[in-house]
């Protein structure tokens, strides 16, 4: 059965054209779309289990009065014509998806994050692959979402905090553990925290370097790339005699064997 | 029980492509009631075929599909990016294995919620033979256990009495039957030429109990090698991948002890070393299959330049020079490589690149060879 609408409107033109108020309208297909209905449009919405029902402008959905256009057309396919799949930020379809009847599966626990933190995943335009390590950190989910969208991760940040955090939560450490000291450096103190082996033995390796004669003018540290830690040795030689010098003394420098293994 | 016993398969499903339901392979295992029921099917989970679920891995190790291998049978070993090459070449029978390793690269690789077993072995040797005209001068190293363990299904298939039969003929190449099992009883009784290297993957006994799930425990293993060596056949050892523990030196000091106490470097081909590796995108697998209790997970493992984690280069350094020492102590003819590394390991563990090691030198000669 149809609702009564508070007053139809009389346009010769857009004979669909409704005026309605929010409760007379069935808003269950709400899923959050990322981009807002442009506030000058109309609501648009469908007849659809004998209710209208909206499928664009539920940003709306507080407003007092609304203008609604009714457009022909079952559910799905107005949705999917509002809402091309290839246009949606992956979340954002998970979401649609799911409103419309198709089970997430094994993505399930996506769908349960705070909307917030979806939004801001989405945006960030992290991969549905990256978030998986999501699935372990659900008891920490309000305290991610509180973390991320007050320091901002960028989208290689958040791949790197979530997978980090999933194995040492994997590993019983505790949020206390885990959460950031310091915002813009939690990505560098969780890596600390998951590999203290290597941490303490890049620590010494460092200790070590500096500690070193080098040559005056030569600028060396101890670096790691993946997985490989060197020393990277910065120096500018300006003649053929500095040239001669700096090898000399570069053969004097002794380093330690327990420089190079962790 | 019988260390050398290896049991069948428990399968929970069995298919049959109709084209093969009487092949050799198929009447074999249709007699062998491995199944409740076998049913005859064209190409099963076709639509669930794709990037797997960790519960559908799981599952394929107990679904088995029986059809013929449309593909090429033999091809090179696709080895590592960057790493020395040995001139490996692979000879693939099926693919997916029923034993259960946390490490295992073929989490990464498979996507078919099916073991296979290619029924079509005759086609396989009809490839090779055509191999061994084309290339008469090299002397190719063939294993049959890349995609597959070349025993663990050989109850159902004896392939490995067809495959020493052909190598029996061809002298100048060389099979190696690869395994974590201790499934030797199907050939080990016949004639053979002398270039069937019967080869086990090895670990000490406390990572096989914690990461190599359904496999043969490391006695039963060094004992089927003893008796594979008793009976004339070459053996060899991959000590892949070593795995860090707190205590690895004692495990694999201890290891190294029950090797070469048992043999002598006469009775061994070869011993290749590797250490843990895989891609980051098997790590989601790890984790739902193993949880947080594998040390394949919880070890500090680092993106290399070939785009797996691996260990610090430095820790794989000095774990590999421990075991070459460790060997060499007790005799240093042992011949032991590295798999799957780059110069950079080569260098810091023999101060060499492997074409200049001389107990390994041979095996890493350049030599012609299909793409």
């Amino acid at each position: 059965m149809l609702p009564r609408l508070t007053q139809r409107a009389n346009s010769f033109f857009m004979p669909n054209l409704l005026e309605a108020t929010p409760l007379e309208l069935n808003w269950k297909y709400d899923f959050s779309p990322k981009n807002p209905w442009a506030a000058i449009l109309p609501v648009l919405a469908v007849v659809h289990e004998d209710q209208l029902t909206v499928v664009a402008g539920f940003d709306k959905k507080h407003s007092k009065k609304l203008s609604v256009l009714e457009i022909d057309g079952p559910l799905a396919k107005v949705m999917g014509d509002l809402y091309p799949r290839e246009k949606l930020l992956p979340l954002e379809n998970l979401r649609l998806e799911q409103i419309l009847g198709k089970s997430p599966g094994v993505l399930k626990y996506l769908l349960e994050l705070p909307l917030d933190l979806q939004i801001f995943l989405d945006e960030k335009q992290v991969s549905l692959k990256a978030l998986k390590p999501l699935e372990y950190l659900k008891d920490w989910a309000n305290e991610i979402t509180f973390e991320f969208l007050k320091s901002k991760p960028s989208s290689s940040q958040i791949r790197e905090i979530l997978d980090l955090l999933c194995d040492l939560k994997m590993n019983n450490h505790t949020w206390l553990e885990c959460a950031p000291k310091d915002p813009q450096n939690w990505g560098t103190d969780l890596f600390k925290l998951r590999n203290p082996i290597l941490t303490r033995s890049d620590l010494g390796s460092a200790d070590l370097v500096q500690k070193a004669n080098w040559p005056r003018g030569v600028r060396a540290k101890w670096e790691r790339q993946g997985d490989q830690g060197g020393i990277t040795i910065q120096v500018r030689v300006a003649n053929p005699k500095d040239f001669e010098n700096l090898k000399s003394s570069l053969q004097k420098i002794e380093l330690e064997d327990k420089l190079w293994t962790p | 029980m019988d260390p050398l016993n290896w049991p069948l398969p428990v399968l929970d499903e069995l298919y049959i492509h109709k084209d093969v339901w009487d092949s050799d392979v198929a009447k074999r295992v249709r007699s062998l009631n491995l199944a409740e029921a076998i049913k005859v099917s064209m190409r099963p989970y076709q639509d669930k075929e794709g990037n797997l679920t960790s519960d559908d891995f799981s599952h394929s190790k107990k679904r088995l599909y029986l059809a013929k291998h449309e593909g090429h049978f033999f091809r090179k070993c696709p080895g590592t990016q960057g790493a020395a090459c040995c001139n490996y070449f692979v000879l693939n029978l099926g693919v997916q294995c029923n034993m259960n390793c946390s490490y295992c690269y073929l989490q990464s690789y498979i996507n078919s919620p099916l073991s296979q077993i290619y029924t079509n072995i005759d086609d396989a040797l009809a490839e090779l033979d055509e191999i061994s005209i084309r290339y008469p001068h090299s002397p190719f190293r063939v294993g049959t256990g890349e995609t597959i363990d070349s025993l663990t299904h050989d109850d159902l298939t004896l392939y490995s009495a067809k495959l020493l039969g052909w190598f029996r003929n061809h002298p100048k190449l060389t099979c190696e039957f690869k395994t974590k099992s201790s499934n030797i009883k199907n050939f080990v009784n016949l004639k053979h030429a002398g270039n069937v290297v019967v080869s086990f993957s090895v670990n000490p006994q406390r990572i096989v109990q914690a990461e190599e799930h359904g496999t043969a425990s490391l006695p039963s293993r060094l004992l089927a090698a003893k008796v594979a060596r008793d009976n004339g056949f070459p053996v060899a050892f991959h000590i892949d991948p070593m795995i860090y523990t707190d205590d690895w030196e004692k495990n694999y000091f201890d290891l190294v002890d029950e090797i070469s106490t048992q043999f002598k470097p006469k009775d061994v081909k070869w011993i290749s070393l590797g250490a843990l590796r895989y891609p980051p995108s098997m790590k989601h697998m790890l984790r739902e299959r193993f949880g947080g209790k594998t040390a394949s997970l919880n070890g500090e493992l680092f993106l290399s330049d070939d785009g797996k984690l691996r260990y610090d280069l430095g820790l794989r350094t000095k774990m590999f020079n421990f075991v070459i020492s460790e060997f060499r102590k007790r005799d240093i003819k042992y011949p032991v490589f590295l798999c799957m590394e780059a110069p950079e390991s080569w260098l810091g563990t023999f101060e060499k690149t492997p074409r200049n090691v001389e107990t390994i030198s041979n095996l890493f000669k350049p030599m012609a060879a299909p793409l």
